[in-house]
């Protein structure tokens, strides 16, 4: 599943009363990566969110376009598509870093055969059935990050990838980025700190407004 | 189909790892029957006349108690998330997780019947019909608790306020299961009249509730 380009148009969303942002539009080819940045609480995660298809938008549209039809969105929309590593770890403390592992991959159709060669990528090869209940903070984001190798999809969103990693943990985590963008995919990334990639665009969430690149203003939402 | 069987054998192995699992349902049904006869006092014709109603009654409690269960471990972590969006429709998904709940709650309770039916002095020859009349319910009331676990998900320790959501959704299920089983255990006029509508009932939740608690936790998200 190979990845074209991704485009929004007019996206907006709230939290409740409250606006986050408004008519965000870009367009990302494959091959390249954006930056979110911005204040807490300006809707990162949000439109993170937004793009996985776990929450609907205000208003607007995300339209996906694969390397097999370019001309055509994709009927089943983001669903599907996308890698979604949050700041909450979707582990089983009770299933051991193994069967984490296994159920992830089963169950977003990835590679089973690639699970052993994760785990040692990640750096966890010495413990596949100790009980996730007793990793660290930074050894339960490499097993997140594990799921990125064995199940391939073309868009990987990732809400502050390098919190709690420790140095080599963000090497790696830089790496793994670097690999994705040759391969020809897409990396949304929000973080507060440098990532260590050279990001194609950086938006900058504030307050309704929101920036690309230079400071170069894209819209300015009348609030 | 594998990463629903995924999700299905998931779900249960987190269920009988977690909490006492399988021995915390199997307890709850034995305690609560054990103490039933205590209760009553030692008529042996009391005890038959209401054991089938004690049973069901039983049933309904425990997975009313325990619907909260199917969503909110999977809030909690994130997995939920991930588990409506990045893998199978979300339909196929709650479909699935319905069908693991069941399995945890309900089919223990199916094995240990007979135990629990001795223990109330069950008619003869009410086993087989109050089996094949809970199979058939349990599977609606797991529905209908799937839905109300849905609706309230965002809220936490929700038990009680599920259970009063979908407490006036289990009735039509008590009253017919109940009609069910003792029409078939003393063969009456038309024994299969209440089996026919209790089915009716579990097949229209089966179908509603994975669309219902689609939509009910795509509103919540």
């Amino acid at each position: 599943m190979k990845i074209d380009r991704l485009k929004t148009q007019n996206l907006s969303a709230q939290k409740g009363e409250r606006q986050l942002f408004e008519n965000i539009e870009f367009e990302l080819s494959a091959g390249q990566s954006m930056l979110l940045t911005g204040p807490n609480g300006s809707g990162k995660t949000t439109l993170l969110h937004l793009l996985s298809g776990s929450e609907q938008p205000r208003s607007g549209q995300i339209d996906m376009f694969m390397a097999a039809n370019p001309t055509e969105p994709r009927g089943d929309g983001v669903i599907g598509i996308s890698h979604f590593i949050t700041h909450q770890d979707a582990l089983k403390k009770n299933l051991t870093v193994y069967e984490n592992l296994r159920f992830w991959t089963d169950f977003m159709h990835g590679d089973n055969s690639r699970i052993d060669t994760a785990l040692i990528t990640v750096g966890l090869e010495p413990m596949p059935h100790i009980l996730a209940a007793r990793l660290s903070a930074g050894q339960k984001k490499r097993l997140m990050l594990a799921r990125l190798l064995t199940v391939s999809r073309p868009l990987w969103l990732l809400d502050e990838p390098s919190v709690s990693l420790d140095s080599e943990g963000q090497k790696l985590l830089v790496k793994l980025m670097h690999e994705h963008i040759n391969a020809g995919g897409i990396i949304i990334a929000s973080s507060h700190i440098p990532l260590g990639i050279e990001a194609t665009y950086i938006l900058e969430l504030d307050g309704g407004r929101y920036m690309f690149d230079d400071d170069y203003i894209m819209e300015d939402a009348a609030l | 189909m594998k990463p629903l069987l995924a999700l299905f054998k998931r779900d249960i192995s987190l269920f009988f790892r977690s909490g006492g699992g399988a021995g915390q349902a199997i307890g709850f049904y034995l305690v609560v029957v054990i103490l039933f006869p205590f209760g009553v006092g030692p008529e042996l014709n009391l005890l038959a006349r209401i054991s089938i109603g004690v049973l069901w009654v039983v049933l309904l409690l425990a997975i009313l108690l325990s619907a909260e269960r199917i969503f909110a471990d999977d809030l909690e972590d994130g997995s939920l998330t991930l588990l409506l969006t990045a893998g199978p429709l979300p339909e196929m998904v709650i479909l699935v997780k319905l069908l693991a709940h069941w399995v945890s709650i309900a089919l223990p309770l199916l094995v240990i019947t007979p135990l629990l039916g001795l223990l109330l002095n069950l008619p003869a020859g009410g086993l087989w019909p109050l089996v094949l009349c809970m199979f058939i319910g349990s599977l609606g009331l797991c529905a209908l608790a799937t839905i109300g676990a849905s609706i309230l998900v965002s809220i936490r320790r929700a038990n009680q306020i599920i259970s009063l959501l979908i407490l006036p959704l289990y009735i039509p299920t008590l009253i017919f299961g109940v009609s069910a089983t003792t029409d078939l255990t003393f063969q009456l006029d038309q024994p299969y009249t209440a089996l026919l509508i209790l089915t009716a009932i579990s097949l229209i939740s089966l179908i509603i509730a994975p669309f219902a608690a689609a939509q009910a936790l795509k509103a919540n998200a």
